[in-house]
This record gives C-alpha cells, structure tokens and sequence, in this order.
C-alpha cells in the first residue's frame, strides 16, 4: 500500500501541469457540487419551515361583533384540517402596532383602535389544506379579507425547483467533465510509463501491483480536490452567510456548523471518488489493455 | 524444463517461426544463433507469453504456456528472468531500485529487500553504483544491473536476447562469463539468443541455430 502511494505521488509530482489541470477541475466541479448540497439543504429547510407556518389571516369587518368571531373560531377548530386558530381582537391589533413602531412616534400619533379590524389566524395541518380553510371562510358572514401567502410560497417553491434543475444540469455537466479529465489524465500516465509497465509485467508482477499505483494516485487527487473545494466553500462562508440571513431575514436560519461542514465533505468526497475511480477504471482497462 | 513442439508463427504474410522443435533440460545453458530476423526474439516472447504460437505447442515446466490462465501468467514469468539487449531498466529508479522492484514483486519485505539488494549489486559487481540511474551507467554495467534484477527474481530460467549487442567485446565477455557463472553456481537454465559466433564457439554449449524460421541443427 505505501509503496502505491510512494508510486502515485512521484507520477503527480512528475506530470505536475496535468496534476494541477486535474486538481483544478475537480476543485471547482466539487465546489460547485458542495454550493449545491448546501443550497438543497438551505432550500429544503427554509421550505419545512414555510410549510410549518402555512396559515390564514382572516380579517373581519368592522361590524362583526366578538361572539360571531369566536363562533367563527369554534367552527373551524371542529374541522379536522384546522390545527389551531387564535383571536386578535382589535384592541389587541392596536397594541401589536403600537409596540412594533414605538421608536417611531409619527407613525404612532394619530392612530387609533377604529383602523385595527379583528382578526383569526388559523393554522393547517398540511400546506394542501390551506384552500380548504379558505373555501370555508368565503361562505362565512362579515369576513372583509382573507390573506394567505400560499402563492408566495408555490413562488418559493418553483423558484427552488428551477435553481436545483439548473444546478442539476451544471453538476452533472461537471461531473462527466471530471470523470473525463479523469479518464485522460491516467491515459496519459499509462501512455507514458507503457513501458515501465511492460517491464513490470514481465517481471511477474500481477494486474492488482501494476494498477494499485493509478488508484492511489486518483485517490490522491480526489482526497485534495475535495479538500480544496471545501476550503473555498469555507472560506466564501463569512461573505454568503450573512446576504442569505438578510434575505430571510424572518425566518430563524441555523448557522453553518462543522458538521454541516463535514456532511457536506463527506458526500462531496464519496461522489468525487465514484467518478474518479469509475474514470480510472475505464482508462485502465483501455488503455492497458487487460 | 522448456520445449517447442511444431511451433509456427507468421507476421502477415512471412513466416517467422516454421515447424520449430527445441528441448532445454534443466540446468542447461543453450545458445539460439541466427542472423537478425530469423526469429529468435518472437521464439524468446513466446516462451514470456508475449507471443503465442499460431500452431504447435510451448511447454513450460511439462505444462502448454498456452494453457495458463491470465491470472496465473506473473507467478511462471517470476520464474523466468530475462535480460534484453537494450536493457529494459527503469530509467526513473536507480540501481537499487530496479534490483528491488523485482524483490518488491516477489513480496519480500522491506527488511529483506534493503538486506538483499546490496548482495546482489555485489554479485554483478555494481556494488558502488547502488545510487547512479541508469544514463549515468556504462552499457556494461547497465547490463549487469539487468542480469541482478533478473536474479533477484530467483529464476529458474534465463533468458537473453542478444545481451551483448551493444557491448564491445571485453564487455561481452564479462556478461557472458557472469551468465555461465549463474549457470554452473546456481544451476540456473540459460538461454541466449545471439548472432556472433566467436561468443558461441569460445564456449562448448548446447547450440541451437534458426534460420529462416527454421531450426538447422542441434
């Protein structure tokens, strides 16, 4: 096994341009590669979480009075969609205001509880049943508006469907790329030890000794592309974090942990070696002609 | 130990190897003499498993070459050394490391080879130019260094196509008295294959001559 390894590094170190062309493409095909993970990952929690907040706001109109509210409300708990419906009376809609904008007194000033309309929050089981809680509310007296944001959130969703399929393509696109350089990059090296390698076959040695080298060195390329790919991750981190956190800013975001981190090499690592190896296989079984 | 049987071989349409019969028992030292083109080196391949017969038979250890599976070719080539007339070192590794790749093949340790290693520079007499690669070895010495990596394998044959070709003749007396030393010390089975004559006559051996894809005589 040492003396593989010994093997693989003394041909990276003897083809460097090709070394550092290989290392580059696969850098930046699993960098891309890790971006994507972490985009599903971001995207698939961020849809979890709208999800859990799937609910209506119903806002009654002015001449509704409390008892017909609240039997509103009682309506809608005895549903088995409905998972929780709470009261804003208008009073209670005024305070919300006046603590959110205390800071600001201009906004403050001339408003009173006569502007505020009543409102029910009703929480659904599941996102699909959003529509049903909405039909129901239409056939309900005094109801001035019903908002809910399962359009924004269908938008979310189709516009987090369009990055993965985009992704996908340039992933995959890479993927075969570095299979490629792969696949060329032992050619190469088997081209031009061809003869090394036929002095080692007739000295007896097996398919398993003269091929362990070409391995090891695909190993090697993997294990350090993968490693760069995550240090440039890492290191656009500090920069990308924060826009995100920006952008979704009322959504509580978990902060990128080592074992993000780690998750993220690993699966990056697994996929790089897949094809690495797979890229080897096919050159050598070409090329050396088993 | 080795022998040919009706063996035939062409290239397109000329016939390198017709009908050729050869038997070397064991411990022998055989000279294969022909002029350039007559087929010694394909008749020297066949014997690696580089080549194979188009008709006929090659026995190896009473066993048809042909015979072996893929998987089992490294263990009958580790029992054959061979020696080329270009040398085949590997120009990327010096002196000891060609000797102990072959160690390296056979599996020994990494104690063994460095205890081994030395021992056999010292017994083709390089044991100075341990650390030279091979452009910086005479074509003698690069010839010496071959015949250690060939029996650092521990053989049981040996084969050398034109092993003095590119030496002056002092070298090639070297070589070939290092071959015959081999053969008589360790009883290990020679087979040169060469064009100059005065080399096969100053030794009384077994001598096979080809010509034409023919073996002459015996």
């Amino acid at each position: 096994m040492r003396r593989y390894f010994k093997t693989a590094s003394d041909n990276l170190k003897m083809q460097s341009v090709i070394t550092f062309v290989s290392l580059i493409t696969s850098t930046l095909t699993f960098f891309m590669l890790s971006c994507f993970l972490s985009f599903a990952l971001l995207s698939n929690y961020l849809l979890n979480f709208l999800e859990s907040k799937a609910q209506i706001t119903v806002y009654f109109q002015d001449s509704a009075s409390q008892d017909h509210i609240l039997d509103v409300k009682k309506q809608l708990l005895d549903q088995d969609f409905v998972s929780d419906v709470s009261y804003t009376s208008k009073e209670e809609a005024l305070n919300i205001f006046l603590n959110l904008y205390e800071s600001e007194p201009l906004l403050t000033e001339n408003v009173d509880v006569g502007i505020f309309p009543a409102s029910l929050d009703v929480r659904v089981k599941d996102i699909s049943d959003l529509d049903k809680a909405s039909e129901f509310l239409k056939n309900t007296d005094e109801i001035e508006e019903i908002s809910y944001f399962k359009e924004a959130l269908d938008q979310f969703k189709s516009w987090s469907n369009g990055i993965k399929y985009v992704g996908s393509v340039l992933v995959s696109a890479l993927l075969l790329i570095s299979f490629l350089v792969m696949l060329l990059v032992t050619g190469i090296t088997i081209r031009d030890k061809s003869e090394e390698i036929r002095v080692t076959r007739l000295l007896g040695a097996t398919n398993g000794y003269i091929q362990g080298p070409f391995f090891a060195q695909t190993f090697l390329v993997s294990l350090i592309s993968s490693l760069f790919s995550v240090v440039l991750f890492m290191g656009l981190l500090p920069f990308v974090e924060p826009f995100i956190r920006h952008q979704f800013s009322t959504i509580p975001i978990p902060p990128v942990s080592f074992l993000t981190i780690l998750y993220i090499f690993v699966i990056q690592f697994a996929i790089n070696l897949f094809i690495s190896f797979t890229g080897t296989l096919f050159a050598v079984k070409k090329y050396m002609n088993l | 130990m080795l022998k040919f049987e009706n063996v035939s071989k062409k290239y397109g349409n000329k016939q390198v190897l017709d009908d050729v019969d050869l038997f070397v028992d064991d411990g022998e030292f055989v000279f294969l003499m022909g002029t350039s083109g007559a087929g010694k080196t394909t008749l020297l391949r066949m014997i690696l498993r580089e080549e194979s017969p188009d008709s006929g038979k090659v026995f190896f250890d009473k066993k048809d070459l042909l015979q072996y599976s893929k998987s089992e070719l490294p263990g009958i080539r580790r029992k054959i050394g061979f020696i080329f007339q270009d040398f085949k070192l590997l120009e990327s590794k010096n002196a000891s490391q060609n000797v102990s790749l072959s160690l390296d093949i056979l599996g020994k340790s990494a104690k063994q080879i460095k205890q081994l290693v030395p021992e056999l520079l010292k017994s083709v007499g390089l044991s100075e130019k341990g650390n030279n690669y091979p452009w910086q070895l005479s074509g003698g010495e690069k010839q010496r260094l071959a015949i250690a990596r060939a029996v650092a394998l521990e053989p049981k044959l040996i084969i050398a196509d034109e092993p003095t070709g590119n030496l002056d003749k002092g070298t090639s007396w070297e070589i070939i008295n290092l071959l015959n030393t081999l053969n008589k010390e360790n009883g290990t089975t020679i087979i040169v294959a060469t064009h100059d004559e005065t080399l096969v006559n100053s030794l009384k051996k077994k001598v096979y001559k080809i010509e034409n894809g023919r073996i002459q005589n015996a």
